[in-house]
C-alpha cells in the first residue's frame, strides 16, 4: 500500500511515539493496587452536568447517571436489571408503560427514585435547550406517573424504538426531582444526584471526579473507591499517561493500540459492535424535479459508484486501520443484526460483489466514459474528523490512494464536521465524506437519517424509489411486512452501491494490567463504553 | 509623556473595538453552531428550533449590536456548548491556567535567553557562541507540538521525572513551559546577542574600558542596560505568541487553559466563547504592548508623540 499520502505531522508524531514506546517499555513502572481509578478519555463534546443539553458525554456521565433501560455487559442485550424492571407497549406502539424498581436511592441523600423523577427528567430532556441525539424522537409524549412506581408515555404516533432510545441510545438520564425542587438547575451544576454506581464529587476543566456509591440497588460495588476521568484529546499524550502509570485505562485510537500492547498493556472491547462507518457519496438528491440533484457528478453513475467501491482493498484497510482487532468489514451501512430488514445473504454477496478488483474498476470507468464523459471528473474526498473514530483520517488517506491507483482524479481536502454539516443542510454537499452510525440505529431512524428527503445533513442518497419504499415502511405497523420492505430497501441500496460501507467497530480500550485486570461492557450509546463499576482491579 | 500615554490608550480602545468586529464577523462566517452541535440524525426541524433558540435567525448587524451592547456591560453572552455557563465565566475560569503556564514560560525563556545572548556576544565566535547558535537553531526549527511530545516521552514516560500532562504543581509546568518557551529562547537570545554586539562596539563602552571599569560592570551595567531595549520591545510580541502557542501546547499537555478552550469553542462554533477568548487574548496582548511602549518611552526620552 502506498504511504506517500500520509501527512507529515502525523508521520512525525507516529515515529516519535513508536520510538518513545520502545524506550518506555524498558522503564515501565511497577504499579501497586490503586484506590483511585484514573482513566484518560477523549474529551466529551460538552463539559456540563446538564446531560440533556450536551453532546457526546455518555462515557463521562455514565458512572453517575442511569437511563431507564439497562444492557447486559456480556451479551449486550436489554435486561430488566436497571431502573425499569418491566415494560409494555400498546399494539400500535403509541403507549408505553414502564414499571420501575422500588427502593432505589439517589446520591447525596436526595431520597428514593420514583415515577415523578422519570416525568421530571423527561421534561428536562425534551425542553427547549435539549440537543442530545435523537431528542426529536423522544419528544411529543405525554408523560404520566400512574403510581409511585409506574410511568406511562403516550405518543400520537407509533414509537417502535423507545427501548432503543432509553437503552442503546440512552438519550434520557434520570435526575432527582427532589433536588431540582430544592436547588433548581444550579443545584445540578454544583453537585447533581443520579442513581449510578458512582456519585459526583467535583468537576474541573478537563477532569471529573466520582466516588463509589455503596448503596447502589444492584448490591455490586466497584473495586475502586474513586474514579477520575481526565479528558485528553491528543492520542500520544493518552498513551504516555498509560505507559507512565498516570492512567490505568485509556481510550486510544486503534493505530496506537499495537504500540500499547508492545509496551505491555492489554486491551478490552465491547460485547457488541458500537459503531458502523461508511463513506457517503453525497449530493445525489435526485428525486424527480429536485434542482439540487448532482446529476453531473461522476458518482451519479452507478458504474462509477461500483468502481469506487471495488477499487478499495478493504481487507488491507482493516489490517492497517485496526491492527489490534475490534473491527470487521461491514456489508451494508445502517443494516444491523436484530434490526428490521436485516438480510444475512448480503453479508455473503458482499464478499464477491464488493471485493477488491482494480481491473474491473478500470473497466467500469472506461465503460462509463470516465473521465471525458463528465464535466468535472474530480472525485472530491473530504477528510472530516469524527468523534470516537480517530481512524477516519487515515482511512480517507488510504481511499484517496486507492482511487488514484485505478485512475480516478481524486483530491483530498480537510473539512471539519460542522462545515460538512452546513453543506448538507444547504443540500450542496457534492463531496464524498465519512459518516458513522453509532450505536447502530434502528432501521427506521437510520432510513430517515441517511436515505430520506430531507434526512440528516450527512446523507446523500435520495430517489423516488427509495423515498416511496421508506414511506411505506414507516406507515406500516405489521412487523412481518415492515421487515420485508426494509429488506427490499437494503438490497436495493446494496445493488446500487449508494455509498462505501466500511467497518463495524467495537469500542476498544487499553489498560495497564498492573492496575486493572479486566473490564466487560456491553457497547451501547454513541461513546460505546461505560459501566465503569465493572472495571476489575489487578490483584 | 502624559500626552503619549493618553494617545496610546485611545489607540488601544480603538483596536479592541476593531477586534470585536473582526472576531464577530469571522466567527459567524465560519459556520453555524447548529452544524457542530447537532447529531448526525437530527432533522431540519431540530436545526430550525436551535437557530431560533440561539437567536441566529436575526440579521448579522442586529446580532452584532446586541453583542456589543452586552459586551460593554461586561456580558459576552451564555455559552452554547457549555450549557449553564457564561462565555466570560468560562474564559475567566481557564485564564489563570494559561497565565500561569505562559508566565512561567516567559520567565524560563528570559532566564535562559538573556545570559546566553549576552555571553554569546561577549565571547563572539567562541564555542559558547556556537552553542548559543545551536540552541537558537533548534528552537526556531522544531515545531512546538513535536517538541512537546518528545519531552513527554523522554522525561515523563521513560525517565519518570515529570508528569505527562494535566495541571498541577510546578512539576506539571516544566515540560509544557519548555515546549512553549524554547522558540522564544531562540528569538530572544538572537536579539540580545545582536543588540549587545552593537553596543559593545560603541564609543562609551570603549571609554568605560579605558577608564578601567571592571569588565563585568562594562558588560552587565553599561552595555546590557542599553542593549536591553531591543529584547524588551520583543516582550510585547512574546505575550501574544505565548497565547497563540498555548493553543497547541495546551492540547498536547491536556492543560485546561484558554488555548484548549479556544479550540473547543471554535470546533463547536460557540460564538460567545470564541468572541470572549479572542477579546481576552487581544486585551492581554494590547495591555502587554501598552506596558512595553510605556517602558520604552521611559527608557528612551526621544520617543514621544508630537
Amino acid at each position: 500500500m502506498p504511504w506517500n499520502g500520509m501527512r507529515p505531522a502525523r508521520a512525525l508524531i507516529a515515529a516519535t511515539v513508536a520510538l518513545g514506546t520502545g524506550l518506555a517499555a524498558l522503564s515501565l513502572p511497577m504499579a501497586a493496587q490503586v484506590e483511585r481509578l484514573v482513566a484518560a478519555v477523549s474529551k466529551p463534546g460538552t463539559e456540563t452536568n446538564r446531560f440533556w443539553s450536551g453532546a457526546t458525554m455518555w462515557h463521562v456521565m455514565d458512572p453517575a447517571l442511569e437511563g431507564l433501560i439497562e444492557h447486559d455487559p456480556v451479551s449486550g442485550e436489554v435486561t430488566d436489571k436497571g431502573l425499569a424492571v418491566s415494560w409494555e407497549a400498546s399494539p400500535d406502539f403509541k403507549v408505553w408503560t414502564f414499571k420501575l424498581r422500588e427502593g432505589v436511592q439517589f446520591h447525596h441523600g436526595w431520597g428514593e427514585f420514583t415515577s415523578a423523577d422519570v416525568v421530571h427528567s423527561y421534561g428536562l430532556h425534551t425542553g427547549e435547550d435539549a440537543i442530545i441525539p435523537t431528542v426529536d424522537q423522544l419528544r411529543g409524549a405525554k408523560a404520566e406517573a400512574l403510581d409511585r412506581y409506574t410511568v406511562r408515555f403516550t405518543y400520537d404516533k407509533p414509537i417502535k424504538d423507545l427501548l432503543f432510545l432509553h437503552g442503546g441510545r440512552s438519550v434520557m438520564k434520570v435526575y432527582s426531582k427532589a433536588q431540582f425542587d430544592a436547588e433548581g438547575l444550579e443545584g445540578y451544576d454544583r453537585k447533581f444526584a443520579g442513581t449510578g454506581h458512582f456519585q459526583f464529587v467535583s468537576r474541573q476543566p478537563g477532569q471529573i471526579l466520582y466516588q463509589r456509591f455503596d448503596s447502589h440497588y444492584s448490591g455490586t460495588k466497584s473495586d475502586f473507591t474513586e474514579l477520575e476521568l481526565r479528558f485528553v484529546d491528543e492520542a500520544a499524550t493518552k498513551l504516555a499517561m498509560l505507559l507512565s502509570g498516570e492512567a490505568a485505562i485509556a481510550d486510544l485510537p486503534r493505530e496506537l493500540m499495537s504500540e500499547a500492547i508492545n509496551a505491555g498493556m492489554e486491551t478490552t472491547q465491547s460485547a457488541r459492535a458500537t459503531l458502523q462507518t461508511d463513506v457517503v457519496l453525497n449530493g445525489l438528491y435526485c428525486e424527480t424535479g429536485d434542482p439540487a440533484c448532482g446529476k453531473d457528478l461522476p458518482w451519479a453513475d452507478r458504474r462509477i459508484r461500483e468502481a469506487i467501491n471495488i477499487a478499495l482493498n478493504r481487507d488491507e484497510m482493516l489490517e492497517v486501520l485496526f491492527p489490534g482487532g475490534g473491527a470487521e468489514l461491514l456489508a451494508r451501512y445502517a443494516m444491523a443484526p436484530g434490526h428490521e430488514g436485516y438480510d444475512p445473504t448480503l453479508e455473503e454477496r458482499f464478499k464477491t460483489e464488493y471485493a477488491y478488483n482494480p481491473e474491473r474498476a478500470k473497466a467500469l470507468m472506461k465503460e462509463a466514459g470516465y473521465p471525458d464523459a463528465f464535466p468535472d471528473p474530480t472525485i472530491r474526498l473530504v477528510l472530516k474528523p469524527s468523534a470516537g473514530v480517530p481512524e477516519i483520517a487515515l482511512q480517507m488517506e488510504l481511499i484517496h490512494q486507492y482511487l488514484i491507483a485505478v485512475g480516478f482524479q481524486a483530491e483530498l481536502r480537510e473539512m471539519d464536521h460542522a462545515t460538512v454539516g452546513a453543506m448538507g443542510r444547504a443540500r450542496e454537499a457534492y463531496i464524498i465524506h465519512p459518516s458513522k452510525n453509532g450505536p447502530p440505529r434502528p432501521t427506521e431512524v437510520a432510513f430517515r437519517a441517511f436515505y430520506s428527503n430531507p434526512g440528516g445533513p450527512y446523507q446523500g442518497w435520495e430517489n423516488d424509489w427509495t423515498t416511496a419504499k421508506i414511506k411505506a415502511f414507516s406507515g406500516e405497523t405489521d412487523a412481518g411486512k415492515r421487515h420485508e420492505i426494509a429488506k427490499e430497501v437494503f438490497n436495493y441500496l446494496f445493488e446500487q452501491y449508494v455509498d462505501l460501507p466500511m467497518f463495524e467497530i467495537r469500542a476498544q480500550l487499553a489498560y495497564n494490567p498492573k492496575m486493572v485486570s479486566g473490564w466487560q461492557f456491553p457497547g451501547v450509546t454513541s461513546s460505546g463504553y461505560g459501566h465503569w463499576h465493572l472495571v476489575k482491579a489487578a490483584q | 509623556m502624559k500626552r503619549y500615554l493618553i494617545i496610546r490608550l485611545f489607540q488601544s480602545l480603538l483596536a479592541m473595538l476593531a477586534i470585536s468586529m473582526i472576531a464577530f464577523v469571522l466567527s459567524h462566517l465560519s459556520g453555524s453552531p447548529v452544524d457542530a452541535m447537532l447529531p448526525d440524525d437530527a432533522g431540519p426541524e431540530e436545526a430550525e428550533r436551535l437557530i431560533r433558540l440561539w437567536g441566529l435567525d436575526r440579521p448579522y448587524h442586529e446580532q452584532y449590536l446586541v453583542f456589543l451592547g452586552n459586551a460593554l456591560q461586561g456580558n459576552l453572552g451564555d455559552s452554547i456548548k457549555w450549557s449553564g455557563q457564561t462565555a466570560m465565566g468560562l474564559v475567566l475560569d481557564r485564564l489563570p491556567a494559561t497565565l500561569q503556564l505562559g508566565g512561567f514560560a516567559i520567565i524560563v525563556s528570559t532566564i535562559i535567553a538573556l545570559p546566553i545572548g549576552v555571553l554569546a556576544a561577549v565571547y563572539k565566535d567562541s564555542p559558547f557562541d556556537s552553542f548559543g547558535k545551536l540552541i537558537a537553531l533548534l528552537g526556531q526549527a522544531m515545531p512546538n507540538f513535536w517538541l512537546g511530545i518528545v519531552l513527554i516521552w523522554v522525561f515523563a514516560v521513560t525517565l519518570n521525572w515529570f508528569p505527562t500532562s494535566g495541571r498541577g504543581g510546578l512539576a506539571n509546568m516544566i515540560l509544557p513551559a519548555i515546549a512553549m518557551g524554547w522558540f522564544q529562547v531562540a528569538a530572544l537570545m538572537r536579539l540580545t546577542r545582536s543588540a549587545m554586539l552593537e553596543v559593545l562596539d560603541s564609543e562609551y563602552v570603549k571609554l568605560a574600558r579605558i577608564k578601567g571599569v571592571p569588565e563585568w560592570r562594562v558588560v552587565w551595567v553599561h552595555a546590557f542596560r542599553n542593549a536591553a531595549i531591543v529584547p524588551l520591545t520583543y516582550f510585547g510580541l512574546i505575550a501574544g505568541s505565548i497565547f497563540t502557542g498555548s493553543v497547541v501546547i495546551e492540547t498536547v499537555f491536556a492543560w485546561p487553559g484558554t488555548g484548549l478552550l479556544a479550540i473547543d469553542a471554535i470546533r463547536g462554533r460557540d460564538f460567545p466563547v470564541v468572541q470572549a477568548v479572542v477579546l481576552t487574548f487581544a486585551g492581554v496582548f494590547i495591555l502587554a504592548n501598552l506596558i512595553v511602549d510605556t517602558l520604552y518611552a521611559y527608557l528612551d526620552p526621544r520617543i514621544r508623540y508630537r
